[in-house]
């Protein structure tokens, strides 16, 4: 009951929110995956407020302060409601056209191509909800910071703002990493009544779906079901994404918001609806809450969205998408600046690591952590170079990946986070959300060319 | 670059990819596939039609499934494997018993698990195998006795480091 309670703490808030921001209907996949996302960064921030702004201690009114404002968000939701009708996709009706229609008219090729990924599904299915009810999250960085900071707050009540604790501002390893994913870790075992790292990798789960919800929701509109079942059964039977869709990390969470900012981006490519705009801007600051990486990301999809909407509409729209994230990212951000926590991890200056880049090579290509998935990006890359001048889209799609992978590639190779490409201990999940976007790219390409 | 060269070792293969703990063995033939069908996606990359490059699509999706088919086995194996070897006994390794509930187990099971040993059940009178008791000190000091945990866990907690 308590595991219902914290999703329906999500869930409801979210929807509201969605619909205030998006004013489209929220009953589709992707509507409800971004309903997920608004809704848990909503309950995060909420408690953050309260934890780390005001210094309160947990209580049983700490369910007010989740729910009161939900109700609040449901009222406002009812009376603009009333003002306006809500449009029921913000797709045009050209991008709608293109999406072919389900299982019938498939042919039989097809129907067993579809039989037999349905069968490794539902195994791998299996296995992912064995492992969610029987191992609790071990891996190194959950258990010395992502939990452990749950934890700390579970057992505590409180935040520590004593500077010599060794809980000051949490404990655990790296205190300037963002809230978010130890915040709803937390406020699960809230509603459960005790901590359980076994019922808190449902966590996890549902963003793991959510996101394959989004992309699912992203390929069927415009490439149709078979490719859309195609395409997201890659990213679900990834061996790296799928290890991490319940080892409590914050990699694959980050993948989802930054995938839902490049997709609503895009969907306002297609639409020019100011609204979309804002919910690309909202999620990417939303990312900053999940993990300090997404500040990598944000010089790529700034450049990213100048090729992909020229300088005019950039100008014109693009900058109130980019104050969204700022608002959105505001508090975390002035709470680092107050507290002096920053976001490097290692000693600055600049070094020359060229080994790196062959480390990060190695993962994409070497190692088994990702099928052939680099294999068929590199190929499609190719392929759509000379596209990109005629279909805007495209550009954005590839130049967003493109710019994300240099700058990764940049700070492994000339800051001292070379050691996280060398030990192999970071490099081959900080390509996680590399991954979501690198979907979308080769989604798009696939509509250009077929 | 010695990793390029140990493409084709199932050793090495299996070396880079701790962080997954599995081992697949016919994956270097598969990955070698892949990089056939990549390379002769090049050679027609720009003399092809679109019904060329469906082929070649399907292709991937081929690599893709036989990959998948493997990883899927071994997943299965793996969760069943590491259900039923918590029975076994292992004479060369340290055996410490988990005495009784609470929260200190779940903790002193991540802890094992991050050891990358044998992963208990998490239940009580399970046991656990370890060969590294200096290091399990050190991580039982460092992450499963902050102040927070209850007195009489912390007495079990040092009872255990004692028991080696």
């Amino acid at each position: 009951m308590g595991l219902l309670t914290f999703f329906a703490s999500l869930i409801i808030p979210g929807i509201f929110l969605f619909r205030l921001i998006a004013r489209t209907s929220v009953w589709s996949f992707i509507g409800l995956a971004s309903a997920y996302a608004l809704g848990s960064s909503f309950v995060a921030i909420s408690l953050f407020f309260y934890f780390f702004i005001f210094h309160f201690s947990a209580s049983p009114y700490l369910n007010l302060v989740v729910w009161l404002p939900a109700l609040m968000l449901g009222g406002l939701d009812y009376f603009v409601s009333r003002s306006g009708r809500l449009v029921k996709s913000g797709l045009s009706p050209a991008t709608l056209g293109r999406a072919s229609s389900g299982l019938a008219k498939l042919s039989v090729f097809k129907k067993i191509t579809l039989a037999i990924i349905g069968i490794i599904f539902m195994l791998n299915l299996l296995v992912l909800f064995g492992r969610a009810i029987s191992q609790p999250a071990a891996s190194f960085d959950s258990l010395s910071m992502w939990s452990f900071k749950a934890k700390a707050i579970f057992f505590q009540s409180s935040v520590d703002f004593n500077a010599d604790s060794p809980l000051y501002l949490g404990g655990g390893g790296h205190i300037n990493y963002p809230w978010q994913i130890p915040l709803l870790q937390y406020w699960l075992s809230f509603n459960v009544g005790v901590y359980d790292d076994l019922r808190t990798n449902w966590i996890f789960i549902i963003y793991f779906f959510a996101l394959l919800a989004a992309m699912f929701s992203f390929f069927k509109e415009r490439l149709g079901y078979f490719q859309a079942v195609i395409l997201s059964f890659f990213f679900f039977s990834l061996p790296l994404v799928f290890y991490h869709a319940s080892n409590a990390y914050a990699d694959l969470p980050l993948a989802f918001y930054l995938v839902l900012a490049a997709v609503f981006f895009y969907r306002w490519l297609e639409s020019k609806r100011r609204e979309e705009a804002a919910l690309a801007g909202v999620f990417l600051g939303l990312s900053f809450w999940i993990k300090d990486a997404a500040i990598l990301f944000l010089p790529a999809f700034i450049l990213a969205a100048w090729l992909g909407a020229g300088r005019r509409l950039f100008c014109r729209q693009i900058l109130g998408s980019i104050l969204a994230a700022v608002l959105a990212a505001a508090p975390w951000l002035v709470f680092k600046a107050a507290y002096s926590l920053g976001f490097a991890n290692v000693a600055p200056g600049l070094v020359f690591h060229p080994a790196a880049l062959l480390s990060l090579l190695a993962s994409m290509f070497v190692s088994y952590s990702w099928n052939i998935w680099w294999f068929i990006v590199l190929f499609f890359a190719l392929l759509s170079l000379r596209q990109w001048p005629r279909n805007r889209g495209l550009a954005f799609a590839w130049s967003l990946f493109f710019f994300s992978w240099l700058i990764l590639m940049l700070v492994f190779v000339f800051t001292n986070a070379y050691q996280y490409a060398s030990d192999q201990t970071a490099v081959s999940r900080s390509l996680i959300p590399l991954a979501g976007l690198s979907f979308l790219a080769v989604g798009l390409s696939i509509k250009d060319r077929l | 670059m010695s990793a390029w060269f140990g493409f084709f070792s199932l050793d090495s293969l299996s070396t880079i990819n701790i962080i997954s703990g599995y081992y697949i063995g016919p994956v270097p033939v598969l990955f070698l596939f892949g990089g056939l069908a990549l390379a002769g996606s090049f050679c027609l990359l720009f003399a092809s039609d679109s019904g060329r490059k469906r082929d070649f699509l399907s292709i991937f999706l081929l690599v893709w499934l036989a990959f998948s088919i493997f990883w899927t086995i071994n997943n299965v194996r793996n969760i069943i494997f590491s259900r039923l070897a918590f029975g076994q006994d292992y004479d060369n390794k340290k055996i410490i018993r988990v005495c009784s509930l609470g929260d200190f187990e779940g903790r002193l099971c991540r802890i094992f698990s991050f050891l990358d040993k044998s992963l208990s059940d998490c239940q009580p009178g399970s046991r656990v195998y370890i060969d590294s008791p200096d290091e399990l000190k050190i991580y039982l000091q460092y992450y499963a006795l902050p102040q927070w945990l209850p007195a009489p866990s912390r007495d079990r907690a040092e009872c255990l480091i004692q028991y080696h």
